[in-house]
C-alpha cells in the first residue's frame, strides 16, 4: 500500500511539472544535459584504473625521521628533551654566578675610610665643608680627634 | 544477495580488486556520470569529478559496511564532491553556453513553432539559476523518478527538505517560463 502511495505521489509531482512545460521540452533538456562525448564511458574505467596505479607509484613512503618526529610519543619526547636543556641551562648559570661578599663597616680601618674619602673628591669637599660649616670651624684647625668624629659622622 | 553486494565482497576479499572494481564501474559509471553533470553541467567539470568520486570508492570500498545501497552511497559520494568543486570554482551556471544555443536553433529550424526554441532556452536557464540542492532535486525526482526518502539519504538532507526543495524548484520554473 505504501509503494502505491509512492508512485500516485511520484507521478503528482511530474504531472505538476509538464503542467508548466510540454514533457518534449523537458526530454530535450534532459538528453542535452547528460549526454556524454562519443566513447567516454567505454574508456573511462581504463583511465580511471590507470590513474589509480599511477598514483600508487607517485606515493613517497615517509622518512624514518619523519615516522617518529611526527607520531605522538615523538612529539612528547622533543617537548621533554627542550624542557630538560632550558631548565639545565637555567640552573648551571645559577650555580655559576660569583658570591657576593659583604663586609660590615666595623672591619674597614678608618685610613681606608679616609683614603676612599679623599679620593673621592666630591664627598670630601661636599661632606667636610658642610661639618665645618656647621661647626664653625676651619680645616687646618682641625686636629685629629675632630677629623675622626667628623669621618665617624659622614659615615654614619 | 545483489550483484552489487557479491562484487563488493569479492573487492574486500582482495580476489582481483581491478576486474571487480572495472566491473563496478561499467555498471554505475553513467548514473553517476550523469548525476555530476545534472549539477555542474559542463563535461570537463563532470569528468574531472566523476574521477575523484571512484578514487575515492577505490580507497574506502574496503570500509564500506553495506549499510545501506552501494548507489546511495556513492551518490552521496558525488553529490558532495560537486558540491566541495562548485565551492572551489564558485560557478554561477545561469548563463547557456554557445554550444547549447546551437543545439537547440539547430533542432527547431524544421519546426513551424517558432517559439519551441524560446520556450527550450527559458526551460535550460529556469533549470540552471535554481540553487543546486533544488535543481538536483528536481532532476532525481523529474527524470529519474526517485523517491524522496533515496534523495534525502543521498543528499544528506530530510524528507520534508526534499519535498520542500522540489515545491521550490518547480514554483521557481513555472514563475521563470510564465515570463515568456
Amino acid at each position: 500500500m505504501k509503494m502505491q502511495t509512492d508512485q500516485d505521489l511520484l507521478k503528482q509531482d511530474q504531472q505538476r511539472v509538464e503542467s508548466i512545460i510540454e514533457k518534449d521540452h523537458l526530454n530535450r533538456f534532459n538528453l542535452t544535459n547528460t549526454d556524454a562525448p562519443f566513447n567516454y564511458f567505454e574508456s573511462f574505467p581504463e583511465r580511471l584504473m590507470a590513474r589509480i596505479q599511477t598514483e600508487k607509484k607517485n606515493q613517497i613512503k615517509p622518512s624514518l625521521f619523519k615516522m617518529f618526529f611526527l607520531q605522538p610519543y615523538g612529539k612528547i619526547a622533543v617537548a621533554a628533551a627542550f624542557i630538560l636543556i632550558v631548565a639545565g641551562t637555567y640552573l648551571f648559570s645559577s650555580a655559576n654566578k660569583a658570591k657576593v661578599e659583604t663586609v660590615s663597616i666595623q672591619e674597614i680601618s678608618i685610613d681606608e675610610m679616609k683614603n676612599y674619602v679623599n679620593n673621592n673628591e666630591a664627598i670630601a669637599e661636599l661632606d667636610y665643608d658642610y661639618v665645618i660649616k656647621k661647626e664653625n670651624a676651619s680645616l687646618e684647625k682641625l686636629g685629629e680627634t675632630e677629623i675622626k668624629e667628623i669621618q665617624k659622622a659622614i659615615i654614619q | 544477495m545483489s550483484s552489487d553486494q557479491a562484487l563488493i565482497i569479492q573487492f574486500q576479499q582482495s580476489i582481483d580488486k581491478e576486474a571487480v572494481f572495472t566491473q563496478l564501474m561499467r555498471m554505475h559509471q553513467q548514473k553517476v556520470y550523469y548525476q555530476i553533470k545534472r549539477m555542474v553541467l559542463e563535461h570537463a567539470d563532470a569528468d574531472d569529478i566523476a574521477q575523484l568520486v571512484w578514487i575515492k570508492v577505490w580507497n574506502k570500498l574496503d570500509g564500506f559496511k553495506m549499510e545501506s545501497e552501494f548507489t546511495t552511497w556513492i551518490f552521496r559520494i558525488a553529490y558532495n564532491e560537486t558540491l566541495n568543486y562548485l565551492q572551489k570554482q564558485k560557478k554561477q551556471g545561469s548563463r547557456l553556453s554557445k554550444d547549447d544555443l546551437y543545439i537547440y536553433e539547430n533542432a527547431s529550424a524544421s519546426s513551424d513553432e517558432p517559439k519551441t526554441t524560446e520556450i527550450q532556452i527559458a526551460l535550460d536557464s529556469a533549470i540552471k539559476q535554481l540553487p543546486e540542492k533544488q535543481r538536483i532535486v528536481f532532476m532525481l525526482r523529474y527524470f529519474d523518478s526517485c523517491e524522496y526518502e533515496k534523495i534525502a539519504a543521498m543528499m544528506g538532507t530530510t524528507v520534508g527538505g526534499a519535498k520542500a526543495n522540489f515545491h521550490q524548484a518547480v514554483k521557481k520554473i513555472e514563475r521563470f517560463v510564465k515570463k515568456l
